[in-house]
C-alpha cells in the first residue's frame, strides 16, 4: 500500500518493458543473424529503418484505433474488410469527381475524406449495434467484417479498380514510395505519428479518455459515476472506424486501386501489435507507446525474414510465438510485481 | 423516505417502508439478508427507482433520476461489493464521472486539488492519488470510494455492510472516520448484520422485515437480543445451536505445512467429529493455510496426513479423492458459479454417479439433488435455477452441499457464514454441529470470533502464518484471541 513516488513514474515504465524486452530481443535476435551471415550493413541502414517503418504504416494507423477500442474493453474484427472498402470507396469517389470536376486535385480532396467517412460510417454502426441491440462487440464486428467485405466486392464490381489511365494524381505515389528525400519519413508514416501523438493525448488528457479506460476496467462503476457508457461506446467505435478509414486511405495510395482483397487478415495483426504493446484484451490497460512498440516488433520480425531469405511461413510461426510469449512475460512480471 | 415500495420481477423487496434521517446522525439498517436493506438504499441513492412512495430531502421533494444526481444533491452509497475501476489510479477513480473539465481536456490541477480535499479528510497520507486502486488494500479501497462520496458536497452516506472484509485494526479506523464525519453534520446510514457494531457506532436504528420496517429508536434504548428478535421475527433462544457430538481418532494431521509465503510452518491434528477453529486476522494466512492443504497454493515443506497417509502434494482432484472438501471464503467469485445451476453446483466435483461413459443421466441427477435440497433445507424454486437468484444463506448452503455431496470427511470452511443473515447462519452453525456428530472432521476458519467461540470444540490463533497453541474453546477469552491475533502476545 505505501510507496515512495519514483518507484510510481518506475512503474509507468515497467509496464513498457514487456514490449521494449521484445523488440530488443528481435533486433538482437537478427542482429547476430546478421553478424554472422553477413549484410550487417545493410540491415542496419537509414535506408532500411525508412523501409522498415514505411511497411507497417497501414498496420499502425489501424492499431491506433483498435487501441481505443480494447482499452475500453471492446475488440473490432472488423478491420480488414473495412480498409478494403475504404479502398473501393475512395476509388469509386475519385473517378466519380474527376469525371464530374477533371481535377485530379479537386477529385483527390473529395475522395479521401469520403474515404476516411466511409470507415467512420461504419465504425458508428458497430458502436451503434453493439450499445443498442447488446450484442457482444466479438459478434457485431463479425458481423461488420463479413458485410464490409461483401460491400467492397459489389461495389467494385467484384474487380481491382485501377485508376483511368493518366489520371493517378501525384500524391499517391509519394505515399507508396518508402522514405522521402526532404522529410525522412514517406507522409504515410508521419500521418501515423501525428494520429499516434493524438490519440496518446486523447486517452491521457480528456474525459473521453478517461472513461474508454474506466469502462474498460469496470463497466459497471461507470456507470454507476455517471460515465454515459453507451455514448461513450459509440464514440469510441466510431473514432476507431475514422482510423480504420485513414488506414484504408493510405492502403488505397499503397495499391493505387479499389482493392477488395486488400487487408486480408490484417485485424488479427493489428489486434496482435496492441497485445504485445502490453494492452489487456480484457479492458482497461494498454498505452499508444506500447502499441508502437509492439507495431515495430512485428516490423522488424517482417523486415528482418525478408532479408533473410527465409520463408514468410516461418515468420508466420514466429509471430505466434511471440504473441504468447510476450504476453506470457508480461503476466508473469505482473505477478511478480504484485 | 415514505410508503417506499419496489418490485423486481415477482418479488416484492419492499412493500412500503418509511425511514426519518436526521442531520449528523449515524442511522444502522439492520435486517436479515432480503429483508430489504440494500434495494431500500439503492433507492435512496438513485440506483434503482421506486414503484411508488415518495422522499424528500431538505423538505424539497427528491426523486433521483441515477446515482450522478443524487450525488448532486448530496446521497451517496458506498456498496458492499466494491466499485472501483482497479486500473484507474486513485485520482481518476475518486472523480469518475464528475472531471473537472474545459472542452472535453482534464483540468490536471483543478482535479488534483478536489481530490487532495478529499483524501484529507480520511486521515489516511498512505493513499495517494497517483497509486493504482488495484495496488491498495481492500481497506484502502473503500476508503477511496468514501473519498469519492466526499467530492461533492455530501449530506447523506450509506454503508452498506462496510466491515464486511475489513480487520479489526482497519474497522477501527473507518469507525473514527464516520465520527468525524457525524461531527461535520453528516448523516450515515450504516447497514450491517453485526449488531456489536451498530451498537457502537450507531446513534438510532431501524429494522427492516420482509420489504417492511418493523421498529426502531434509539440504540441505547434496546438490547441486543431485543434488535434480533425484531430482525428474525421470533424469538432467537439459541444463536448457536449445539449439536451433541463425540471426538474420535485423527484424521487430518499437518506437520510443519509451509507454503510459498504463508503459511510459515503450522501443524495441528484434527478428529474425527471435531470442530476445529481457527481465528486470526485478514493476510494472517488462514485462507492460504486451507489452499496449501486441498492442493490450490504450493507446498514449500511440510507434511500432510490424511487417514494416516503422508501426502504433502497433491492436486485438488486427489484431495477431494482423499474425501478432503473446501469451501471458498469468495462465494460468488470462486465458490459457486452464479449462472449456473443449483443441480450443476452441487454436483460438479461429483458427477461421477451421474455418468455413464461420460454421458449424464440428469435424471438420476435430478432426484439425487432434489434430495440433497431437501435435507439442506435450501429455499429455492427449482434445481434448475441460477444459483446466483438464492439469497446469501442459501447459496452457502448449496456450497457446504457440494462437500457433502463428494463426500468429504474434513470440511475446510472458510468463513462459511460471511455474508449470510442471522437466522440462516443458525441454520449453518446447526448443519455444521450436525456434520461433526456424523463424525466428520471441520477445519472452522473465521473472522468473527463470537461463532468460533460458540461453534467449535477447540480453537487456535493463526498470526502471521504461523499458529498459536490448540485450546479447547471454553478456555480461552476474546481478548486473548485478539492479543495472539495483532500480535501483541507471542506464542
Amino acid at each position: 500500500m505505501t510507496s515512495d513516488p519514483k518507484s510510481l513514474a518506475g512503474r509507468r515504465w515497467f509496464a513498457l518493458s514487456g514490449p521494449v524486452i521484445g523488440l530488443a530481443g528481435v533486433l538482437a535476435l537478427f542482429l547476430v543473424l546478421f553478424a554472422i551471415r553477413g549484410g550487417l550493413g545493410r540491415f542496419v541502414s537509414a535506408a532500411n529503418l525508412q523501409i522498415l517503418v514505411h511497411g507497417e504504416r497501414v498496420t499502425a494507423l489501424a492499431a491506433l484505433g483498435a487501441l481505443l477500442v480494447i482499452v475500453s474493453g471492446g475488440i473490432d474484427l472488423s478491420i480488414g474488410s473495412v480498409v478494403a472498402l475504404v479502398t473501393v470507396a475512395t476509388m469509386l469517389v475519385y473517378i466519380w469527381a474527376l469525371g464530374v470536376t477533371g481535377s485530379k486535385a479537386m477529385a483527390s480532396l473529395a475522395a479521401v475524406p469520403a474515404g476516411i467517412g466511409v470507415g467512420g460510417l461504419c465504425g458508428l454502426t458497430n458502436g451503434v449495434l453493439i450499445t443498442r441491440l447488446r450484442v457482444a462487440p466479438f459478434v457485431v464486428t463479425l458481423g461488420m467484417y463479413s458485410a464490409a467485405h461483401g460491400l467492397a466486392i459489389w461495389l467494385a464490381g467484384g474487380v481491382i479498380l485501377n485508376f483511368p489511365v493518366n489520371a493517378q494524381p501525384g500524391w499517391v505515389d509519394t505515399f507508396a514510395t518508402a522514405g522521402s528525400d526532404y522529410t525522412f519519413f514517406d507522409p504515410g508514416v508521419w500521418v501515423a505519428l501525428a494520429l499516434a501523438g493524438t490519440v496518446a493525448v486523447l486517452l491521457r488528457y480528456t474525459v473521453l479518455g478517461r472513461y474508454c479506460y474506466a469502462i474498460g476496467s469496470n463497466e459497471a462503476t461507470a456507470r454507476l459515476c455517471g460515465v454515459p457508457v453507451e455514448r461513450t461506446r459509440v464514440v469510441i467505435y466510431t473514432l476507431a472506424g475514422l482510423l480504420t478509414g485513414v488506414a484504408g486511405v493510405v492502403m488505397f495510395a499503397k495499391m493505387k486501386a479499389g482493392d477488395h482483397t486488400a487487408g486480408k487478415g490484417l485485424e488479427l495483426t493489428v489486434i496482435a501489435a496492441v497485445v504485445i504493446g502490453g494492452a489487456s484484451l480484457s479492458g482497461g490497460q494498454g498505452t499508444v507507446l506500447g502499441t508502437l512498440l509492439g507495431v515495430l516488433i512485428l516490423a522488424v520480425l517482417d523486415n528482418g525474414v525478408s532479408y533473410c531469405n527465409v520463408p514468410v511461413e516461418v515468420q508466420y510461426i514466429v509471430i505466434g510465438v511471440i504473441i504468447v510469449a510476450n504476453t506470457a512475460l508480461s503476466q508473469w512480471q505482473r505477478r511478480r510485481a504484485e | 423516505m415514505t410508503g417506499i415500495a419496489k418490485r423486481f420481477g415477482s418479488t416484492q423487496a419492499l412493500r412500503g417502508v418509511a425511514l426519518e434521517l436526521r442531520p449528523g446522525e449515524v442511522h444502522a439498517l439492520v435486517g436479515e439478508n432480503g429483508a430489504g436493506k440494500s434495494t431500500l438504499m439503492k433507492v435512496l441513492s438513485g440506483a434503482v427507482r421506486a414503484d411508488a412512495g415518495a422522499m424528500t430531502l431538505d423538505d424539497r421533494p427528491y426523486a433521483p433520476s441515477g446515482p450522478l444526481e443524487a450525488r448532486r444533491r448530496g446521497v451517496a452509497m458506498i456498496y458492499q461489493e466494491l466499485t472501483l475501476a482497479p486500473h484507474l489510479s486513485v485520482e481518476a477513480n475518486v472523480c469518475l464521472g464528475l472531471e473537472a473539465r474545459r472542452f472535453g481536456f482534464l483540468r490536471g490541477a483543478e482535479n488534483r486539488r478536489r481530490v487532495a480535499e478529499a483524501l484529507a479528510v480520511l486521515e489516511h497520507p498512505e493513499i495517494r492519488p497517483e497509486e493504482r486502486v488495484s495496488r491498495l488494500s481492500p481497506a484502502a479501497q473503500q476508503l477511496v470510494e468514501v473519498a469519492r462520496a466526499l467530492l461533492l458536497d455530501v449530506r447523506v452516506l450509506v454503508l452498506d455492510e462496510p466491515t464486511s472484509s475489513l480487520t479489526q485494526e482497519d474497522a477501527r479506523r473507518l469507525f473514527a472516520l464516520v465520527r468525524r464525519l457525524r461531527e461535520r453534520g453528516v448523516t450515515v446510514v450504516y447497514i450491517s448484520h453485526f449488531l456489536e457494531e451498530v451498537q457502537e457506532i450507531a446513534d438510532r436504528f431501524t429494522v427492516l422485515r420482509d420489504g417492511q420496517s418493523v421498529g426502531g429508536g434509539n440504540v441505547g434504548d434496546f438490547s441486543r437480543d431485543h434488535i434480533i428478535e425484531l430482525m428474525v421475527g421470533r424469538s432467537l433462544t439459541e444463536q448457536f445451536p449445539h449439536v451433541p457430538h463425540t471426538i474420535g481418532a485423527p484424521l487430518l494431521e499437518l506437520r510443519d505445512l509451509a507454503g510459498v509465503e504463508l503459511p510459515r510452518g503450522v501443524s495441528l491434528t484434527l478428529h474425527r467429529g471435531e470442530i476445529l477453529g481457527l481465528a486470526g486476522i485478514v493476510g494472517a494466512g488462514r485462507t492460504e493455510l486451507l489452499r496449501a492443504v486441498f492442493g490450490l497454493d504450493p507446498v514449500r515443506r511440510g507434511e500432510v496426513i490424511v487417514n494416516a497417509l503422508s501426502s504433502p502434494r497433491a492436486t485438488p482432484r486427489q484431495r477431494i479423492a482423499q474425501g478432503i472438501g473446501l469451501l471458498s471464503e469468495d462465494r460468488k467469485g470462486e465458490g459457486l458459479a452464479l449462472s449456473q445451476s443449483i443441480a450443476d453446483n452441487l454436483t460438479y466435483s461429483r458427477l461421477g454417479p451421474y455418468g455413464r461413459f461420460g454421458w449424464l443421466s440428469l435424471r438420476r441427477r435430478a432426484a439425487a439433488v432434489s434430495d440433497w435440497l431437501e435435507r439442506l433445507r435450501v429455499r429455492c424454486r427449482d434445481p434448475e435455477q441460477a444459483v446466483g437468484e438464492l439469497s446469501g444463506g442459501n447459496q452457502q448452503k448449496v456450497a457446504l452441499g457440494r462437500l457433502l455431496h463428494q463426500g468429504a470427511d474434513v470440511l475446510l470452511l472458510d468463513e462459511p457464514t460471511r455474508g449470510v443473515d442471522v437466522g440462516s447462519k443458525a441454520e449453518i452453525y446447526r448443519l455444521i454441529g450436525g456434520l461433526a456428530a456424523q463424525g466428520k472432521a471441520v477445519l472452522f476458519v473465521s473472522s468473527y470470533l463470537p461463532e468460533l467461540l460458540g461453534v467449535c470444540d477447540r480453537l487456535a490463533v493463526l498470526a502471521r502464518g504461523r499458529l498459536s497453541p490448540v485450546r479447547p474453546a471454553a478456555e480461552w477469552a476474546p481478548e486473548q484471541v485478539m492479543a495472539y491475533a495483532t500480535g501483541s502476545a507471542e506464542f
